[in-house]
This record gives C-alpha cells, sequence and structure tokens, in this order.
C-alpha cells in the first residue's frame, strides 16, 4: 500500500511468464513426440526427486539471488551495473586468496565473505571512478572490466594463487576446516543459502522503510527530481553502486567458499544470469528468491532432460529466455495499460 | 503560399491559439511575432503536422491542398509542399551532409542514388550561394553551417516526397523557427540574405522569431501574436520596432499592483557581480546584481534564454557562485536543509514531481529524513500520512487522496502538491520559475495568490516568469534581463511598454 | 523445426533403450562429463568419440556436456546416483572436483583426463604429447626453406610448453640452426589465431604447429588464403590433439598430426574398471603406450614426406619409447608463475 510497486500484480506478471515459457517449451518437446507428462515428471524429478536434488537446487540458487539482489539494488536506483561478471569473480579471486594463503579456521569463509565483498565494491568503485573522472558511461565500463576480471582470474590462477601441485591454471584446494559449514549434512547445501535469504530481506526492508531507500527509489525513478530534493545523487548512486558490486562479490566468495572450494580459470561467472534473475523478480527482492529457484531449478531439470530423454539442455536456457521476454513484455504492456488508466488509488 | 484559417487548439482546458488566420503570399517572407507562450511555436507544431488543430483549416500552395486541421504527419506536410527547420537541430553528428539530407527525405523502399543527391545538394547551395562539401561530417560543421544543412534538407525533403526534382516548387513553404537563436552576429548576417534569396526563388518562408530588427531587415509582412490570437497582421514597412514589441506586450496600462508598504524586511537573496565563466556558453551572465528582501516579490522578466536558467542554478546552489548570498542558509543547504529556499521548478514534472509515486510521498520529499517522518534513517509512514493529509486539506489539492500518484493529478494539483511541499514550511526564500506554465485561469491564479501571500507573512519570493501580465500583477519591482545583463525597470514607476522594450533590448 | 528434432531424437531414445537392454554386465557404465559442447570440433568432441567406442563396445554411457568446475560436483555425484561404474571428467578443471566426490563416494570410479598430478582416490590421465611433437619437428626440420618455424598454444600451460619443446628439439635434431618462434593466443579465439598465423607468416615462418583446440581453424584459414594466393611459396602445417590431416581448409598443406587417441585412453580405464583391476593414481599416456602419436596425412607420404623423411621419423619415436633419446625436460618449478 506504502510502497507503489503493486507487488501483486507484478508476482502475476512474472510467475505468469515463467508459466508460459515452461508451457511454451514442454508443449513444442510435446509436438517434438515426447510426452509432457513424462517431461515435466522427469524434469520434476531432477528438481526436487529427492531431499538430496532439492538441497542441490537451492545450493546453485544462491550465486543466482545474491547476483539478482546486486542487479536489483543497482536497477532500482537508476545505476546500470552490467558489471556483476566482474565484481563476482574479483569477489571469488579475494575469497581464495583469503581461504587458501591465510591460516584454516572456521572463522576464515566469513571473513572471506567481507574480502569478497570489498573487492566486488572495490571492481565496481573503479567503475564509477573511470564514469565520474573520465565520462566513460557506466555500462561501458562495468562490461569491459568484466572482460578484465576473467584475465584477472586468469592471471591468478597462474601466478600468486595457483596451486603449486599441478601445471594447471587453479589454485590450491580450501581446507576442509576453511569451508562454509554445511546446512545440512549429506548435501552440499551451505549456509550461505541463510545468508542469502536474509540479505534479500534486509535489502527489502532497507528499500521499504529507510531514508536511504526512498532516496535511492526517487532516483532510481527521476535523479532531476531528487537533485533538485536536494538529496546528494552522486553519493546515494555511488552506495548503490558500491552496495551491488559488494553483493556481486560476495557471492563469488560464498560459491568458493562453499560450493567450489577453489578456482579455476574455468570459473563460472553468474553475473548477466543474475541480471535476468532480477528482472523476472520485478527488480524486488522479495520476488528475486522465487526467481532464483526458477532459474536453478531449469538448470536441474534440463540436464535431468538431458541425461534421461537426451533432450538438450539448452533448452534450459530456451525457456529462461522466453521467461524474460514473457515478463519484459508483460511488463511494458501494463505500464501502458497502467499509464492510459489514470487515478487507481 | 500558406494559409491559416481560424486555426483552435486548446490542450486540457487551456487555450493555446484562438481562431488565429494567418496568410503568407508566394515568394514572400512572412514574420511570426510573439513572446513565449504566445502561440508560434503549437501553429507551427500544427502546420508541420506535429498537432492538430481542434478547429480551423491550412491551405498550403493552393485551395486543392486544403486540409481541414492541418497536415497528419510531418510527412503529409512534406507530401502538400511544407518543411522546418527546428530551432534545436536534427541532424546526426556522424553522418555527412549528404547522408543526413538522404535521411530526411522519403523514398520508400528504393535504393538511394548518392550521386544523384550530392548533386542536388550542390546544385541548392549554389543558388543560395553557399558552400557546402557534401561529404563533410555533420560533426565537422559549425552551427551556422549546420543550419544551412538543415535549411537544404528541409527544401529537398519536400521536393523528394513531392517528387519534383527542384527543390524551389512555387509551392514550397518553409518554417525557419527562431533560426538566428544560435547563430553569431556574422552568421546572422549571412543567413538573412539567404533567406531573402529562397523567397526570391519563389519558395515562402515563416520566419518566427522575436528579434525585432531581423524581422524588420528580412521579412515583408509580419503577423503579431499575443495570448493565442492575432494582434496584428500586416506588411513590415511602415511598422516601427517599438510599435512592434508594444503590440508583442500589449498596451494595455496595468495599474501598478494594490498599493504595498514599502520594502523593510532584511535582504534574503543577495547578488553581488554575478558573472559566468568567459567561456560559458552565451548568453553569458555578466555583472548581475540585485538584492531581495523578505516581504517583496523581485520578478525577473525576459524572454527565455536570456541567462534565467543560469541564475537561478546559482541562486539554488547547484552551479557554484560565492556572488549569490541567502542570509541563513548555507549553499549546500539551499534545496534540503532545514532553512531551504522553497523551489518552485520550470518543468514540474522532471524537477519537482516523481510521478509515479504517490502524493504522500511526493509531499514528504526533501522532509523524509527528518523527525517526525523518519528517525535513525528508519521510516515512519504513520507521520507520512497524517503530513499528507493536513497538506491534501491545507492546500486543496483534489484527487483520489495521498496514496494516488500523482501522476494521476491534472496539471493544476500537480502544481498544489509542488507549493504544498515548498512552502508549508514558511521558508523565508521562495524562488518560483515559470509557475502557472501550463495551468488554466483558476488554477493560475490560485498559485500567484499563494505567492503573494506568502510574501505578506514575510517571505522573499524570487519570481522569474515568462507571462508578464502575471508577472506585473504580483511584482513589487522587476527586473529584466536581456542577453545575461540584468537592468531594474523601475517598475512600478513605469509602464509595460518600457518593460516590454528592455525585454527585447530595443530600450 | 520441433518436427526435425523428433525425427533426430525418437531413434536415439528408442536406441537408448535397447542398447540398455543389450548391455553386456560385464561391460562398465560409463558416463563422460566435458567442458565443451560435444560439437566443438576440438577437445571435447575428441573425448565423445572415444566414448562412443565404450558404448559400441557394449557399455552404457552418458555424456553431460557444457560443465563448469562450479557445477562439476553436482554432476560427479548425479552421475555417481544414477549407478555410473566409471565417470571419466574430462579436463584438468575437474581434478579437485573429483577428488572431493571420490571422498564420499566409493561405488563410482572417478577418472580425469589431461590431468597431471594424483589425487586419492581417483586415476589421473596425464596425456604427453612431446614425443610425437618431436616427430613433428623432425618433418618440420627437414622440409623448411627458411629454416624459421612457429609455434602457437592456446595457453602458455606445461602441456602445451611440453609440445613447444618437442617440436624444437625434432626440428634441431635434422637442423641445427632453425629457429622457432613461440607465441600463446587463446584456445576459442579462431580470429585471433588467424591474425598471429598471418603475422608468423609475413616474419618469413614456413612451418607452423598449432596446439590450440578448435580455433586451429584460424590457423588453416590464413594458410589456406596465404598458400592459395603464393603457390611458389608454401607455408606447411601440422595438427596437434586431434587429426587435423584431413581438415577441410588447409588439409593439403597438413603435414602430420600429434594426437591423443581419447579412444585407446578410455578404453584403458574402463577396461580396468570391468577387470577390477582399477587403482587410483596417475595414468601416463605418451607414445609408448600408443596413445599419443604421430600421424603422418597420408596424401603427402608420396610429396614432401619421402621415404627417407619417413624412416627418420619411425627411428626417431623407436628412439624415444626405448628411452635412449629424451627431450630435455624444462617443466619449470611448479610454484612459478606461467605468464600467459
Amino acid at each position: 500500500m506504502i510502497l507503489k510497486w503493486a507487488p501483486m500484480s507484478e508476482a502475476i506478471i512474472a510467475v505468469g511468464a515463467a508459466t508460459l515459457a515452461l508451457a511454451l517449451v514442454v508443449g513444442g518437446l510435446a509436438i517434438a513426440g515426447f510426452s509432457p507428462w513424462s517431461v515435466i515428471a522427469v524434469g520434476w524429478a531432477g528438481i526436487a526427486g529427492s531431499p538430496l536434488r532439492l538441497a542441490i537446487c537451492a545450493q546453485e540458487a544462491i550465486p543466482l539471488l545474491m547476483c539478482g539482489l546486486a542487479a536489483t539494488l543497482a536497477l532500482r536506483s537508476g545505476v546500470l551495473n552490467i558489471g556483476l561478471e566482474g565484481q563476482y569473480l574479483l569477489g571469488a579471486v579475494a575469497a581464495v586468496a583469503v581461504l587458501t594463503l591465510g591460516p584454516v579456521g572456521s572463522c576464515l569463509p566469513w571473513l572471506a565473505l567481507i574480502a569478497g565483498g570489498l573487492a566486488g565494491a572495490l571492481w565496481c568503485a573503479v567503475a564509477v571512478g573511470l564514469e565520474r573522472g573520465r565520462g566513460v558511461p557506466l555500462v561501458l565500463s562495468t562490461i569491459l572490466l568484466n572482460v578484465i576480471a576473467i584475465h584477472v582470474v586468469g592471471v591468478c590462477v597462474q601466478g600468486p594463487l595457483h596451486d603449486p601441485a599441478t601445471a594447471a591454471p587453479q589454485s590450491a584446494m580450501v581446507p576442509d576446516g576453511s569451508r562454509m559449514p554445511l546446512l545440512f549434512a549429506g548435501t552440499p547445501l551451505h549456509v550461505g543459502f541463510l545468508v542469502a535469504v536474509m540479505l534479500a530481506v534486509a535489502l527489502w526492508l532497507m528499500q521499504r522503510r529507510t531514508a536511504l531507500g526512498f532516496e535511492l527509489e526517487v532516483i532510481g525513478l527521476n535523479p532531476l527530481a531528487a537533485r533538485f530534493a536536494g538529496i546528494p545523487v552522486g553519493r546515494r548512486e555511488l552506495t548503490a553502486a558500491l552496495g551491488s558490486g559488494a553483493l556481486a562479490g560476495i557471492a563469488g566468495a560464498m560459491q568458493v567458499a562453499g560450493v567450489t572450494w577453489f578456482l579455476s580459470s574455468d570459473v563460472r561467472s553468474y553475473g548477466y544470469a543474475g541480471i535476468a534473475v532480477a528482472l523476472l523478480g520485478r527488480l524486488h527482492p522479495l520476488g528475486v528468491i522465487p526467481a532464483a529457484f526458477f532459474f536453478s531449478g531449469l538448470d536441474l531439470g534440463a540436464r535431468q532432460l538431458e541425461r534421461r530423454l537426451d533432450i538438450p539442455h539448452d533448452l534450459g536456457d530456451v525457456t529462461k529466455g522466453l521467461a524474460l521476454a514473457a515478463v519484459l513484455v508483460a511488463g511494458a504492456l501494463s505500464r501502458r495499460l497502467g499509464s492510459s488508466r489514470p487515478g487507481t488509488p | 503560399m500558406i494559409r491559416f484559417a481560424s486555426i483552435t487548439k486548446t490542450f486540457s482546458g487551456v487555450t493555446a491559439l484562438a481562431g488565429v488566420s494567418l496568410t503568407a503570399a508566394t515568394g514572400t517572407v512572412h514574420g511570426v511575432l510573439g513572446e513565449n507562450g504566445a502561440g508560434k511555436s503549437t501553429l507551427m507544431r500544427i502546420a508541420f503536422g506535429l498537432e492538430r488543430a481542434d478547429h480551423g483549416a491550412i491551405e498550403i500552395g493552393s485551395s486543392e491542398n486544403r486540409t481541414s486541421s492541418g497536415p497528419r504527419s510531418p510527412r503529409d506536410a512534406a507530401r502538400l509542399g511544407l518543411g522546418m527547420v527546428h530551432q534545436h537541430f536534427t541532424l546526426v553528428p556522424t553522418a555527412t551532409v549528404t547522408e543526413a539530407c538522404v535521411l530526411g527525405a522519403s523514398h520508400g523502399l528504393g535504393l538511394v542514388d548518392h550521386a544523384a543527391w550530392q548533386a542536388r545538394i550542390r546544385a541548392t547551395a549554389a543558388m543560395l550561394q553557399w558552400q557546402i562539401d557534401p561529404d563533410a561530417r555533420i560533426s565537422s560543421l559549425g552551427v551556422g553551417q549546420q543550419q544551412r544543412v538543415e535549411i537544404i534538407k528541409a527544401l529537398l525533403s519536400v521536393g523528394s516526397v513531392q517528387g519534383t526534382a527542384s527543390p524551389f516548387s512555387a509551392r514550397g513553404v518553409l518554417i525557419l523557427d527562431e533560426p538566428t537563436a544560435v547563430l553569431t552576429p556574422q552568421e546572422v548576417d549571412e543567413l538573412l540574405p539567404a533567406v531573402r534569396r529562397l523567397a526570391a526563388a519563389g519558395t515562402t518562408v515563416l520566419f518566427i522569431s522575436h528579434k525585432l530588427h531581423e524581422v524588420e531587415r528580412v521579412c515583408d509582412a509580419v503577423t503579431i501574436l499575443r495570448r493565442g490570437a492575432v494582434v496584428h497582421s500586416g506588411p513590415v514597412a511602415g511598422l516601427s520596432t517599438q510599435r512592434m514589441a508594444e503590440l508583442m506586450v500589449g498596451t494595455t496600462v496595468n495599474l501598478p499592483s494594490p498599493a504595498r508598504q514599502p520594502v523593510t524586511g532584511a535582504p534574503a537573496l543577495v547578488i553581488t557581480k554575478l558573472s559566468e565563466r568567459a567561456n560559458a556558453p552565451a548568453p553569458r551572465l555578466t555583472d548581475v546584481s540585485f538584492t531581495v528582501h523578505q516581504n517583496e516579490i523581485v520578478a525577473i522578466a525576459g524572454v527565455d534564454g536570456n541567462g534565467q536558467t543560469a541564475l537561478v542554478r546559482c541562486v539554488l546552489g547547484l552551479d557554484r557562485a560565492d556572488a549569490v548570498v541567502t542570509p541563513g542558509i548555507p549553499a549546500d543547504q539551499r534545496l534540503a536543509g532545514v532553512e531551504r529556499i522553497g523551489l518552485i521548478p520550470d518543468d514540474r514534472q522532471h524537477e519537482a514531481l516523481v510521478m509515479e509515486l504517490s502524493i504522500e510521498r511526493n509531499l514528504v520529499l526533501k522532509d523524509h529524513h527528518r523527525p517526525p517522518f523518519a528517525r535513525y534513517g528508519w521510516l515512519d509512514f504513520a507521520a507520512w500520512r497524517a503530513h499528507a493529509v493536513d497538506l491534501v486539506q491545507r492546500f486543496s489539492i483534489r484527487g483520489a487522496g495521498p496514496a494516488a500518484t500523482v501522476a494521476s493529478l491534472s496539471g493544476g494539483n500537480q502544481q498544489k502538491v509542488v507549493i504544498a511541499r515548498e512552502l508549508h514550511r514558511q521558508p523565508k526564500l521562495i524562488v518560483a520559475i515559470n509557475p502557472t506554465r501550463g495551468l488554466d485561469v483558476a488554477a493560475s491564479a490560485e498559485v500567484l495568490e499563494r505567492l503573494v501571500s506568502a510574501r505578506d507573512h514575510g517571505a522573499a519570493v524570487l519570481l522569474v516568469h515568462h507571462d508578464l501580465d502575471e508577472l506585473l500583477s504580483v511584482a513589487d519591482r522587476v527586473l529584466v534581463l536581456f542577453g545575461g545583463r540584468m537592468t531594474d525597470s523601475g517598475w512600478p514607476a513605469c509602464d509595460r511598454a518600457h518593460i516590454g522594450r528592455l525585454m527585447l533590448g530595443v530600450a | 523445426m520441433w518436427f526435425s528434432i523428433a525425427s533426430s531424437f525418437l531413434p536415439r531414445v528408442l536406441g537408448l533403450a535397447l542398447l540398455m537392454a543389450s548391455a553386456s554386465a560385464a561391460e562398465p557404465a560409463v558416463a563422460l562429463l566435458t567442458t565443451g559442447s560435444i560439437n566443438d570440433g576440438g577437445w571435447s568432441q575428441l573425448a565423445k568419440q572415444g566414448l562412443d567406442k565404450l558404448t559400441a563396445a557394449g557399455s552404457r554411457t552418458t555424456v553431460v556436456q557444457k560443465v563448469s568446475a562450479d557445477q562439476a560436483g553436482t554432476e560427479l555425484r548425479d552421475c555417481a546416483a544414477d549407478g555410473f561404474d566409471l565417470v571419466i571428467a574430462h579436463g584438468y578443471e575437474f581434478l579437485n572436483p573429483a577428488a572431493e566426490a571420490a571422498k564420499t563416494i566409493t561405488t563410482t570410479k572417478f577418472a580425469v583426463s589431461g590431468a597431471d598430478v594424483e589425487r586419492p582416490g581417483i586415476v589421473s590421465i596425464d596425456f604427453d604429447v612431446s614425443q610425437a611433437s618431436y616427430q613433428l619437428g623432425i618433418i618440420a626440420g627437414t622440409l623448411t626453406k627458411s629454416g624459421k618455424l612457429g609455434f602457437i598454444g592456446g595457453g602458455a600451460f606445461p602441456s602445451v610448453k611440453a609440445c613447444y619443446r618437442g617440436f624444437v628439439a625434432g626440428a634441431k635434431s635434422v637442423r641445427a640452426d632453425v629457429t622457432v618462434a613461440e607465441a600463446y593466443t587463446s584456445w576459442d579465439q579462431v580470429a585471433q589465431n588467424k591474425s598471429q598465423t598471418e603475422a608468423f607468416i609475413s616474419q618469413g615462418i614456413d612451418q607452423i604447429y598449432p596446439d590450440v583446440d578448435a580455433a586451429a581453424r584460424g590457423v588453416y584459414e590464413a594458410i589456406k588464403e596465404h598458400n592459395t594466393a603464393n603457390p611458389q611459396k608454401l607455408v606447411w602445417t601440422y595438427g596437434c590433439v586431434g587429426d587435423a590431416n584431413a581438415n577441410p581448409a588447409a588439409g593439403q598443406w597438413t603435414l602430420a598430426s600429434a594426437i591423443i587417441r581419447l579412444d585407446e585412453a578410455f578404453a584403458h580405464v574402463a577396461k580396468q574398471v570391468r577387470d577390477k583391476t582399477w587403482k587410483p593414481g596417475i595414468v601416463r599416456e605418451n607414445l609408448a603406450t600408443g596413445t599419443c602419436v604421430a600421424v603422418l596425412n597420408p596424401v603427402l607420404l608420396k610429396g614432401p614426406i619421402d621415404a627417407a623423411l619417413q624412416a627418420k621419423i619411425t627411428a626417431a619415436g623407436a628412439a624415444l619409447i626405448a628411452g635412449t633419446l629424451t627431450i630435455p625436460d624444462e617443466r619449470p618449478a611448479p610454484a612459478a608463475p606461467a605468464a600467459k
């Protein structure tokens, strides 16, 4: 009511888009001769067929959720941080440095998260600095810094972080004692999941209930009015950018501290996926949670379909793309309908 | 030839044009004069197909080209033979001259004959006695050269749509919208003879301006608009610039506002010899000095674009200016500090309001981080709601309640939201820029009453306003900005014609 | 589009069912994890072809492609849960995830192909192509006119450096004054490798040995363009890891390929699992094991690679296997950074 984002209709848009995308893909497979029921059954079994698989689904949702939150924070404030990919990688590098070069201890993973957050924020600060100092648009600099970040990872895993035991470009393993504790024994789900959900709630409260959140919302909607209202737009945008970079950096740190336990030049980043998750979550911190699960579930389900039914798992990515396209179109349509119908209370 | 017959246009209840008729004969240059907001732009937008008239008809070239309520689109206008050069250029900087002209024309799905276009550009330039390299990049050209490209582009677009090889068909009409606004005096001296040559070649030119001596130099006839109506139409010969100025701003002798007590308040805004950097774009503020005291409304009159924007930015602290002193308000606190300036900006939808947010949220903006609206950064929405209910009632904002979006409000009520937010704290200094723009008569009167009442309660008001009548009805003193320099008109000890001449630089 | 997918999938689904029914109980079920797509025309596709041999031999198989190190743990666990006896994780990237998985999973064996270190509980398969590269170097040293050779690696990894060293040693063994320029580009940037090749050719280099996986297409295209324009000044090339002797762009100028016979390597570990002789450790595949060998281009055997040259190559191979000939090992101290 206070927050004028009409969360209910937003949720309907997002869920509708996801359902439509799934229906299109399953329908297409049905035309191709696959029984839709077996496709759904096999896919669902891949996601939730056992407590273990459910835990894997949640574990894969963590980096998506974190990067989704990072994108939400930035985009809601009108900061076009497309550099989550690189900020994630820098976070992972910093975390691996802390975890493999430092002492062993149960507080290490938490230090690694802090280091990862700082590294992500720093990487974003470089882009902001380029924009403020040299007039390089943030969209461009962040994309280019993504490319540089990949090479930073490459240099680090062949240089200072390289595992001396192997010639391969990868870091040493994080010692058992320095890993993120697991949430349930016997599953790969680590406590970072709880941290990510708590951060989502915290971000939601920040946006909804604090002066900072209100100011960021105003800046995102109308930066000129914000300036004329005396809001220090530049400083607030910096806050949003650094916060977004930090969240992406923490995401990278969580992944190495809790899932992979090492870093190689083949590292996967979730930055771009995070932007997609945020858009599907309608840029709402709590909407990002189901969106992240939707993406990770599609990954798992599609891989299961590939293994069991020989359906290329790329169809999972096709489904994501369709859902995203549908949600953007629906969002644009609802805005148009909304604007032609003023006076809604 | 172009003939406007009884064109009427209203925007949400505000009459912009009231039965305007105007005829420009073939091969003449016809000036269209008027203050900002007199209706010149609206009339030309209708002629060019960007707006549709509510009533009336336009005839271009001959009576078979008569369209009721104007062309349907710029392309339709071009088909009828009308081209327009906008005040703000529309060229792609990275394109060449030829590419820019090709872009402006229409050629269905056909291929572009580059060589033929270059030949056409050269021929057109030759007739106007201009040197234009068809392969030059737009970005490499100066402003004057770019304008020539715009003119050639407009001429060729008409020719290409009509399928005639020559851009100078006898039916052609070219609208030049304030063509000299961005030019140096030398460039103006080069443009005006070219305009005459265009007319000599058979094109009818509508020359929009408020620079009287240019109209005098280049136009055969002139139509003067005031408040959406024609106040004069006839040949330029025998019409002095003095007379034109009087016609533009009106000769009605307005009595000075009701007798007021002499200014006694303390200074709330002191500006001492404010000048912009030497390399600032023209018009550069030069040695502007004045003081606004409490209990007075100081109005700045002037045609748009004579330095008002820069002056306001300095006053608000958006641009640093040590020459501006606001006693009691530190420069960085002028917008949002506790002792802040009450600001009614020019463009309320972009500069004052967040249209997507509710009335309540817009009303609390600027105070949202202070008690009782927030404690330690944590927002108290109950206080927001109480605040909104109070202001909606006190400032009679009519809408669907505090939770409705500002976008759902009428223009007048949107402005009331701004005024409620800015004036409820009874600021010592109020800066209002065109506060009645786009409002109907009743809403305008209400806004002006609010300013007067604030003045009567001790506020110092700096009013920058485009409507001279409204300005004179509330101002205690009137200063005039022309070309970045400020003159005290002496109002109320002078008549409005004097102010009009100061505004146009012909005093 | 869907119909074409249907027509290609349905037989595969049916075929899978038939295969599962007919799979001999003795042949182990094998899963393959690849980093790239199995249509990448390189490393991952070769692995798929190796797996296909096991399928033909009667094993139940599956392939999981485009797996990153992040997902490897999940996929390895999944394959174990699906009852596969052996998981071949094809790429050094999978070494750590496989070692982690082996800590808790005992029913499934894990082999990491392309890994050069031992880890408890798993088999690491190390491929040494330097000896076959030595044989290629003999060809290059013999046939070069300018005395200038070029080597392009996808990255300055030790396994790539070993190929370089073997190639240099082989060339110098027949002509001491040759020079070998080395450059390290990328595994997947075709254009980058093409421009590097053009740079080499402009320096007068007439023998180019690329070890850049599927991106070698760029090398071959550059050579084709040059040789078509300059038939009197031919540049010759080679293949590495995969057999490039019949590559469509420059097959007629590809003298030989130093190949890894992944099917052999995979069959070795599968056999160990079947025969229950499997034991963790490192398996070194090289010329002697018949897995990493040089294959001469059959269409050029009557041309540049004459009988005398063939004899030299064979003799060197025998000496390398016998150990009477060794390639100088300049493997840097492990901790030293390998600059890219």
